[in-house]
């Protein structure tokens, strides 16, 4: 069941990649974010959200996943969720700082709890940014931007 | 017993003697009933067949000689008050008579009316005061195994009751968190489809989901709310307090606030300059009390409402005095007074004050006093109504202030207070002291605070003594650990030595005028002197 999972997961994040790159540029030109969380409604509006600007996405459910992705994919900003089956965002956020090959890439912890002293523990691992689940999607653009350029396309609605 | 007569029986197998007492105790004042028996059996057969006050009885009778009369007396009848009559003067006997069961014991050849009358009262009373005592000593028993079956029987109901306001406290922090994913999931696809990202929609449709919109917002804020009266509760409620700017946490809460605002058709002002000092505060909290205020300001509005979120500098008070203003028909005395109530409810029984004027107000009260600032309202009929919380300045001095004033309120003013150092190298670079400075507030707990003096120097302040060598041997192990997932090189290694601790009741001025001293000083030349300093003041300070 889990290679089956798998399987239909891999084929799900190949065809985000896909829909999300635009026709006119390379891959590799746009910046990539990776988006994990538990949900798959989560991430599917954050990457239809970012379908508007010049960037892929790539969605994972889970922590071991992205924790892989981070490291195949080398995307220039992760986007997680806490609470999650199969590694949480704890663990994500500790292993991607502690390799020194994805510890430059940025960590924004996108979480429904509220713990006064979750950030503090979170800045400590490496956190850099950290948004209250549910997040109006301006705060979202504009906490990605900080790390990341977001470039509306504008041909896409002519 | 007086009344009707003190019932004697004697056991006398002597007739002669039996006439001598019977003469004596004829001769007593008060009224006596003799009755006679001339064996122990016999005594027994009417001691058994009706009641007598006291029993006189001889030694030597023919069916039992000595003590065992009294023994098998006291067998047949434990609350009949026993005399022992003897002839001769045998102390030994007479005294061993006492400890099986008599109360007195005569000499037939003294026994005038007067010591007869004596003794037969003195040994009721006594009998009487026996058994007393030891009923009284059953009672004891009893109620000493009464209440140790309830100790334990409430031992185990407050185990089971802590557990169940576990489960329940865990309960209602896991159900708002399985709220905030669905509802998160809505808040995101209303956005999507309102904002025309899946097609254009018309105006009307848009309208709708804003209104979808704007109540998904509501249920996250009953969320929150729920949240924190289940940590108030609790006493988990914590803040992530530090310096903040106004601007910035209105700039998060905004969008919601102005949607909420234009679907409701209300004409929402927000008049907070950029140019206000920092504030010292827990930014998320702040921006709950606003969504608070805001929320019940746009539901008591006028019509056409109006509502005007505004704050202004309180340089007096080291504070600034956040306000939302509502066109509303105002609360009147009672209802301000009723209020007030409510708010003092709040402290003793949270469930009784979700009614009326509902949750909201009351969290926002308790997050203010958590942020160190007052809650005031101020209303006038068919004017409207203003209410207004204050957040102390980013100022070090005014926050110890103040963060001890609400300490003494909190702990009935026995609390202590411990500074503590935490210095890194002066060698240390930037980074390493931005990363220090994280692992500073990494360290810290409810009802911690952590002021900054300088680039290379933290001041914690604790509020206990007794635990701050853990304090430091957590610093210790967390910092070992926190290096250990760390392999872009070490926090930088730091120093940490304790200033002292200090009652506040008794030296809340020493705390300060220390503090003031040691920060002020942080940011002149020497550090070191200042340390200096707070080590012999310390010492001077024994707590006691």
């Amino acid at each position: 069941m889990n290679s089956l999972t798998e399987t239909t997961l891999m084929r799900q994040r190949i065809s985000t990649i896909a829909s999300c790159h635009t026709p006119c540029g390379t891959i590799t030109e746009n910046p990539l974010i990776l988006c994990v969380d538990d949900d798959p409604d989560i991430t599917r509006a954050m990457a239809k959200t970012l379908s508007n600007f010049e960037v892929r996405t790539i969605c994972d459910v889970y922590g071991q996943q992205g924790i892989c992705d981070a490291l195949s994919a080398q995307p220039d900003l992760i986007i997680t969720d806490l609470r999650m089956p199969q590694g949480g965002g704890e663990s994500l956020l500790a292993e991607v700082k502690q390799n020194p090959k994805t510890r430059h890439i940025p960590v924004i912890v996108l979480t429904g709890q509220r713990d006064a002293l979750l950030r503090n523990r979170l800045q400590n691992l490496g956190a850099d940014g950290f948004l209250n689940k549910p997040v109006h999607y301006t705060a979202l653009l504009a906490e990605i931007s900080r790390f990341v350029t977001l470039e509306e396309k504008v041909w896409e609605s002519a | 017993m007086e009344t009707k007569g003190t019932r004697v029986l004697l056991i006398e197998d002597d007739p002669e003697d039996y006439q001598l007492i019977r003469r004596s105790v004829g001769k007593i004042q008060s009224p006596h009933e003799l009755h006679w028996a001339d064996s122990l059996t016999g005594g027994l057969a009417k001691l058994a067949s009706s009641d007598f006050d006291v029993v006189l009885t001889d030694l030597n009778l023919a069916d039992c000689h000595g003590l065992e009369a009294v023994r098998a007396i006291r067998a047949c009848n434990s609350s009949v008050a026993i005399v022992v009559m003897t002839t001769l003067d045998d102390s030994e006997t007479e005294f061993e008579s006492l400890n099986v069961g008599a109360q007195d014991f005569l000499v037939k050849s003294e026994a005038t009316s007067t010591t007869l009358a004596r003794t037969i009262h003195h040994a009721i009373h006594r009998q009487q005061n026996l058994i007393e005592i030891e009923r009284l000593l059953a009672e004891v028993n009893a109620n000493r195994e009464l209440l140790s079956e309830q100790k334990m029987l409430l031992e185990s109901k407050n185990r089971r009751l802590r557990k169940i306001y576990k489960t329940a406290h865990r309960f209602v922090d896991n159900v708002s968190h399985e709220f905030r994913t669905p509802l998160t999931v809505i808040k995101d696809y209303v956005s999507l489809v309102r904002e025309g990202m899946v097609g254009a929609i018309n105006e009307e449709q848009a309208h709708m989901l804003d209104i979808v919109g704007v109540r998904a917002d509501d249920l996250n804020n009953m969320v929150d709310d729920m949240l924190d009266v289940s940590k108030l509760e609790s006493g988990l409620l914590g803040a992530w307090r530090r310096d903040c700017r106004l601007t910035d946490i209105i700039q998060s809460i905004r969008p919601a606030l102005e949607k909420k605002a234009e679907v409701k058709a209300i004409c929402f002002e927000i008049a907070v300059a950029e140019s206000l000092p920092k504030l010292y505060c827990d930014g998320e909290k702040v921006g709950r009390v606003i969504i608070n205020l805001v929320t019940n300001a746009m539901k008591f509005c006028g019509e056409p409402g109006r509502v005007r979120l505004w704050a202004t500098e309180n340089a007096d008070q080291h504070e600034v005095v956040v306000g939302v203003t509502d066109n509303g028909a105002g609360i009147d005395e009672d209802g301000l007074a009723q209020l007030f109530q409510r708010f003092k409810q709040l402290e003793t029984n949270i469930k009784s004050s979700t009614k009326g004027f509902g949750l909201g107000l009351n969290i926002a009260k308790e997050l203010v006093e958590l942020n160190f600032g007052q809650m005031h309202v101020a209303s006038r009929l068919k004017e409207g109504s203003t209410f207004s919380f204050t957040i102390p300045l980013a100022e070090p001095l005014e926050v110890l202030r103040r963060y001890m004033d609400r300490l003494q309120c909190a702990r009935n003013g026995s609390s202590v207070v411990s500074l503590v150092w935490a210095k890194i190298q002066d060698s240390a670079s930037d980074t390493g002291a931005e990363d220090a400075d994280t692992f500073f507030n990494f360290l810290l707990r409810r009802n911690d605070l952590l002021f900054r003096c300088g680039q290379h120097k933290w001041l914690f302040v604790l509020p206990t003594r007794t635990e701050v060598d853990q304090f430091l041997a957590r610093a210790e192990q967390e910092f070992e650990k926190t290096n250990r997932n760390r392999p872009y090189g070490p926090l930088p290694s730091f120093a940490m030595n304790i200033a002292g601790s200090w009652r506040l009741s008794t030296h809340r001025d020493v705390i300060l005028e220390y503090f003031r001293n040691a920060t002020g000083t942080a940011r002149g030349p020497s550090v070191e002197s200042c340390e200096a300093r707070s080590c012999s003041l310390a010492e001077s300070l024994p707590l006691n």
